[in-house]
């Protein structure tokens, strides 16, 4: 599944928050969108996931605009793990799971065998087996975190939108999670804060600066000493890793 | 320390599985199917038939003592006028007063006691809000003021017996459209700020009312409206019932088709609008359903406090937050809630009769705050 955005802009009170964006995600890809706190990042993948409306411009999945097409439309084509944390209910982890399910149910259809065997493979696949009958309030941090990544896995979708996915996860399940995405064969567009992370696993880096792009490319591209001390105030030594072909960050002060 | 019921089956207690014996080793899918099935025993058979039987004893108990055994008889009579299963064995006053003063009035109840759940249930999955009941829209309040001008300023006399429903129900209907424009900003609802909008409308009206109460010149009609306001069933007729049933039936029915849209919708705006759910038409039709039933019902009763923000609450200290559980439970515990409650204002002090009100608020208050201090628990479980 291609995703296209085409010049969007998306104001707040008049004010441009961000301004013509354009992003290409290739069938397959792994974009990642990197940039400062309040570059845009996260007003740019609402606005992907139609919480927010663009002002102006156009977001084209393969070649449905997404303005055609209804939310369950969208929801079955484009799964979103955002930074929301809506703690306060009583669902087992199964149940919040099983709701990836609701953009491919009917009213009164009742989840089947073949729903629960969907979401239990994605339980499985995030690491979570065993905690069907788990409350989800009761879980840690990480662990809320990959529920919610294995609902968007139940989504059967093929455009994942992931906001921050990893930011509460150990190092261990961040590789883990981005290894699971990265092998579904899906089209992944994901704000991520760790360099060194989204250098590994993109293929696409956006690097936003005042809710622009400010540059495009490889990682080897865009990664380099001197857009980390513009953007991001950091003095940094950058080496090509010998086993991976990444760039690896390595920081050595603030500017 | 969680709340158990040792004989519940085991879906129903929180963390509930291990409870159900026996079982435990066998494969998920058995597991599973076990606790549906008993879910299924517990809306189809069991609590029905707990509504059937508080019905039938409800309307034995009171001032005038009438036997179980002669009760259920007079009602299955009444159900097949052409067929009458049963000879005549009791007096014909006895007959009147089961089923024409008796019997509407804890149909009504039942009915009264469903809505205010079911809606209390929609009210605060629509507003994401554990504290919110139905009549966070201003309904009880701007009811009153549509029931006091009936009581007390004659408003639409015309009517007869339902002019006092009509006004409360216009006056309902009113304090609804108003909290639902101003809280609406460029076609966007929040819940904050319903619940806002909510609180002021039900100032502006509470004023309102407490104005006319105070204008009013006729000692026996404040003493009324005041009674009304607290609400109470002694004045239920046949002819007050067929409505707000209709409506509770047509509206369970609707919030159980959206049950998995009520279920994205506390997970967050963000999430239901992610998982394809149109989040903006859902919140209304949700609160203006809600309100509308709670509209009929406040009609009939006046407004009963703290039945619809309790029964969810302690509905889902069993069943979880899912909706499909939740909804109909609710609207089960909810109609045996009332229709006992009721029976107690009939009792406590008879022959004269308390305000239906004052007992869902003394016996509402204490148990809430006791399962709010007993059990890990906010909407449904937040860990304190």
């Amino acid at each position: 599944m291609k995703c296209t955005v085409n010049g969007i802009t998306w104001k707040a009170d008049g004010k441009s928050i961000i301004s013509d964006i354009h992003i290409e995600a290739e069938r397959g890809s792994f974009i990642g969108i990197l940039g400062t706190n309040g570059s845009g990042k996260t007003t740019l993948l609402k606005n992907i996931y139609r919480v927010l409306k663009p002002h102006q411009g156009t977001i084209f999945i393969d070649d449905h605009n997404l303005v055609s097409i209804s939310n369950r439309q969208s929801a079955r084509e484009m799964a979103v793990v955002s930074q929301e944390d809506n703690a306060e209910f009583d669902f087992s982890v199964l149940e919040v799971v099983l709701m990836g399910r609701y953009p491919h149910k009917k009213m009164f259809e009742s989840d089947t065998e073949n729903d629960k065997d969907i979401a239990r493979q994605a339980i499985e696949k995030v690491g979570l087996q065993g905690f069907d009958e788990r409350r989800f309030i009761s879980l840690s941090g990480g662990e809320k975190q990959r529920t919610l990544i294995a609902r968007a896995l139940t989504q059967q979708a093929e455009l994942l939108i992931l906001d921050e996915p990893t930011n509460h996860l150990d190092i261990g399940f961040k590789l883990k999670i981005f290894d699971i995405v990265k092998q579904l064969d899906l089209t992944i567009i994901a704000a991520i804060h760790d360099l060194n992370l989204a250098a590994l696993y993109c293929d696409k880096i956006y690097i936003l600066n005042g809710g622009r792009v400010h540059a495009t490319g490889s990682p080897v591209e865009v990664i380099n000493e001197r857009l980390l001390g513009d953007l991001f105030g950091v003095k940094a030594d950058i080496q090509v890793h010998p086993f991976t072909g990444k760039p690896q960050v390595y920081f050595t002060g603030a500017v | 320390m969680r709340i158990r019921l040792s004989n519940w089956p085991g879906r129903f207690t929180r963390n509930g599985f291990k409870l159900v014996s026996g079982i435990g080793s066998g494969p998920q899918v058995n597991r599973k199917q076990v606790v549906s099935s008993r879910f299924t025993l517990l809306i189809t058979v069991l609590l029905p038939a707990a509504v059937i039987l508080s019905i039938v004893g409800a309307v034995s108990v009171g001032s005038v003592t009438i036997k179980f055994n002669e009760t259920w008889k007079i009602i299955i009579n009444h159900l097949l006028p052409w067929y009458q299963p049963f000879d005549q064995t009791w007096r014909t006053a006895t007959e009147k007063i089961v089923w024409d003063l008796r019997l509407p009035r804890v149909l009504l109840g039942g009915t009264v006691g469903g809505i205010l759940s079911v809606a209390g249930v929609a009210i605060q999955a629509s507003v994401r809000n554990p504290l919110a009941g139905p009549y966070i829209l201003g309904i009880s309040s701007s009811a009153a003021t549509g029931a006091v001008s009936v009581m007390l300023l004659g408003a639409f006399r015309f009517l007869g017996n339902f002019a006092l429903s009509i006004g409360a129900f216009i006056g309902a209907m009113l304090g609804m459209f108003m909290v639902i424009t101003i809280a609406n900003v460029k076609g966007r609802v929040t819940p904050v700020r319903i619940v806002l909008t909510g609180v002021a409308i039900s100032a502006f009206f509470s004023a309102v009312t407490n104005f006319i109460v105070h204008s009013a010149k006729n000692d026996e009609g404040v003493r009324s409206a005041l009674f009304w306001m607290i609400g109470s069933f002694a004045g239920a007729r046949w002819e007050y019932w067929p409505l707000p049933a209709v409506g509770l039936i047509l509206s369970v029915v609707m919030f159980m088709a959206l049950s998995r849209a009520l279920n994205a919708m506390i997970l967050g705006d963000e999430t239901a609008v992610t998982l394809g759910v149109n989040i903006q038409t859902l919140r209304m039709v949700t609160v203006i359903t809600a309100a509308l039933i709670t509209g009929l019902g406040v009609a009939v009763s006046g407004a009963i406090a703290f039945v619809g923000l309790v029964v969810p609450h302690v509905v889902r200290v069993f069943t979880g937050a899912d909706h499909k559980r939740v909804l109909p439970i609710s609207l089960f515990v909810g109609a045996v809630y009332l229709i006992w409650a009721d029976v107690l204002a009939r009792i406590i002090v008879a022959p004269e009769e308390l305000s239906i009100g004052i007992i869902t608020s003394l016996l509402g208050a204490p148990f809430f705050v006791y399962l709010l201090r007993k059990s890990r628990y906010s909407f449904g479980g937040k860990s304190s």
